[in-house]
């Protein structure tokens, strides 16, 4: 009897001593990419290994993901804290009931974009009229094409689209089994790799007049609620890596390499470069990398509202917040 | 007793739970707060069944038709293999391992080769059911091929009968329920290879349906087409266990 009741005042002391430890222990912090290593992952993989989040007291674990569906979900649900997820897809999912918000941009410039082969080449909306594209579930092409149809005149009714694996829209196109694939430009090394130098023609939507946000970094309600000052760290953090990505690809590429070793150097370099030009624009170069142009968020919305047969109208200031956001200037290069 | 008494006598604790979960499911929404996104409450799927902005006969029609196909084609090469297994033992030792090798390949990652091959449509989506449903029916035609009673191939030998008839008149009779069994696990099997086919490419189906509303979060949609599938799963299940029951009446009770 005496035992366990001078147990009791141990314990609770104990007890006492883990919280307060935890409470100085770095903020666990679960990021949510989109898809497998790709290019534009190298950023967070640098703040990582240059110690920028551990910097402002956070403990950050990148994971995978299915695409942006998936990461939206993940951050929905709790199990993420913020992802990778493309605007379009983020702006519909609010239509169907999640509470996601677009806090921070990666991509200023669109990449959304129609590979196909040299010998049956798209090169103009009007090309896209009796041909067959392979598009994954989920893809941003498949989903505001009708936008991007009204805004070319081109009869969309007369455009087939096939639903298609991610890993196998790449061999399909390669392999003629397809005249195309909706995939963003940044993907055009993979095609290459499969089709041949040389062999791949682009049809760039940025080149045709459409401009509509992408790749965006979204936080769930609760992260934003409960905790803001953490993720205003992990957003300047992570811009931090953006910046040095920026300033020297290189090295950036070798610690995207330490950390994911099953990172293909040769194809992920150009993919990351390209997707760089997407970011080296005059208004991140004013605002700042990742800043989030209010007249082009409601526009995409917009866009999206029209025509992707949502349930319901959302609204251009549930889904983004810039409160989160902190100035980092691009390097001068 | 009338039929009918005797059936609802012995399915009424089925429906009873049946309807008991769907009303559970149906509060947890309405009440639990789930996101429609995540778990659609039984109302929505039910309205998504039967309209919405889904033409679902195009799509049943296209499912089902590679479900049939898969099937046919895994029934018909499977007896044709196990037919060939237990005539002869060269072929058997020849084939048994490569077949068993196949059957061992996971058919998800083949898939997308079946695109580059041979593209999209029916016609691939077939053949992936098949190839997932053939096995069963090779190893249950051998088998009951083979384990025939010493009795029977006694009569048999007793009438100087020649090989070729008494595989005819009592290897294969002797074989029927063991083919129709097998065939219970084809009727399935052949639904997952259209489903997995439509998954990697397709244009239409119900696995095409799934694919493209899940990603878009209209999971009452994906859940809809979900049921569509059951419901042609179980009536080709339903054809098989009526087909045993006409052709081999008398080996209902082996499995």
């Amino acid at each position: 009897m005496t035992r366990t009741r001078s147990l009791v005042p141990a314990l609770a002391l104990a007890g006492l001593l883990a919280t307060s430890a935890a409470a100085s222990a770095q903020e666990k912090f679960n990021f949510a990419l989109n898809w497998f290593a790709v290019g534009d992952h190298a950023a967070y993989w640098v703040a990582l290994d240059k110690g920028y989040y551990k910097a402002k007291g956070l403990d950050v674990t990148l994971e995978n993901s299915k695409g942006s569906g998936d990461s939206i979900a993940k951050v929905d649900t709790g199990r993420a804290d913020a992802g990778l997820a493309d605007t379009a897809v983020v702006i519909a999912s609010a239509a169907r009931g999640t509470t996601v918000k677009v806090v921070g941009m990666v991509f200023d410039k669109t990449p959304l974009n129609i590979f196909s082969l040299k010998s049956k080449p798209l090169t103009k909306p009007k090309d896209l009229e009796g041909a067959t594209l392979g598009a994954p579930p989920g893809d941003s092409q498949r989903q505001i094409f009708p936008a991007f149809a009204k805004l070319n005149g081109i009869d969309a009714s007369k455009v087939t689209w096939v639903n298609i694996e991610p890993a196998a829209k790449i061999a399909a196109v390669a392999e003629k089994r397809m005249d195309g694939v909706g995939d963003y430009s940044t993907g055009l090394p993979l095609y290459e790799k499969a089709a041949g130098k040389g062999n791949v023609v682009m049809m760039q939507w940025a080149d045709f007049g459409f401009d509509m946000y992408s790749m965006s970094i979204i936080a769930s309600a609760k992260t934003m609620k409960e905790r803001p000052q953490v993720l205003k760290a992990f957003l300047e953090a992570s811009y931090m890596g953006w910046r040095d990505v920026m300033a020297d690809p290189k090295a950036a590429m070798e610690i995207f390499k330490k950390r994911v070793p099953e990172v293909d150097v040769e194809l992920m370099t150009p993919n990351m470069l390209l997707g760089l030009g997407l970011m080296k624009t005059d208004r991140y170069a004013k605002n700042g990398i990742g800043s989030i142009d209010d007249k082009k968020m409601c526009d995409s919305v917009e866009l999206v509202n029209t025509y992707m047969g949502l349930p319901k109208k959302v609204e251009c200031k549930d889904v983004y917040s810039k409160d989160f956001y902190t100035l980092v200037q691009m390097p001068k290069n | 007793m009338t039929k009918f008494s005797h059936l609802s006598r012995q399915y009424w604790p089925t429906l009873l739970l049946f309807a008991f979960l769907l009303a559970s499911w149906q509060a947890a929404v309405s009440f639990g707060g789930i996101r429609e996104y995540l778990l659609p409450a039984p109302l929505s799927v039910w309205s998504a069944l039967w309209g919405g902005d889904t033409s679902w006969s195009q799509h049943i029609w296209a499912t089902t038709l590679e479900i049939i196909g898969a099937f046919f084609l895994a029934a018909g090469v499977g007896v044709a293999l196990g037919v060939a297994i237990a005539w002869s033992p060269l072929l058997a030792n020849a084939l048994v391992p490569f077949l068993v090798f196949v059957n061992t390949l996971p058919k998800v990652a083949i898939a997308p080769l079946f695109l580059i091959w041979m593209g999209y449509g029916i016609f691939p989506n077939m053949l992936m059911g098949a190839l997932i449903g053939f096995f069963p029916v090779v190893i249950n035609t051998a088998v009951g091929l083979s384990q025939v009673e010493a009795d029977m191939l006694d009569l048999g030998r007793v009438f100087s009968a020649p090989k070729w008839k008494i595989f005819v008149k009592i290897r294969i009779p002797n074989a029927l329920p063991y083919i129709l069994s097998a065939l219970k696990i084809t009727a399935t099997a052949a639904v997952v290879g259209a489903i997995v086919g439509e998954f990697v490419a397709s244009q239409r189906g119900l696995g095409y349906v799934i694919v493209t509303t899940q990603s878009s979060m209209n999971t009452s949609v994906a859940f809809a087409a979900l049921i569509w599938i059951s419901a042609v799963g179980l009536a080709l299940y339903g054809a098989v266990v009526l087909a045993a029951h006409l052709w081999a009446p008398w080996a209902e009770g082996i499995d």
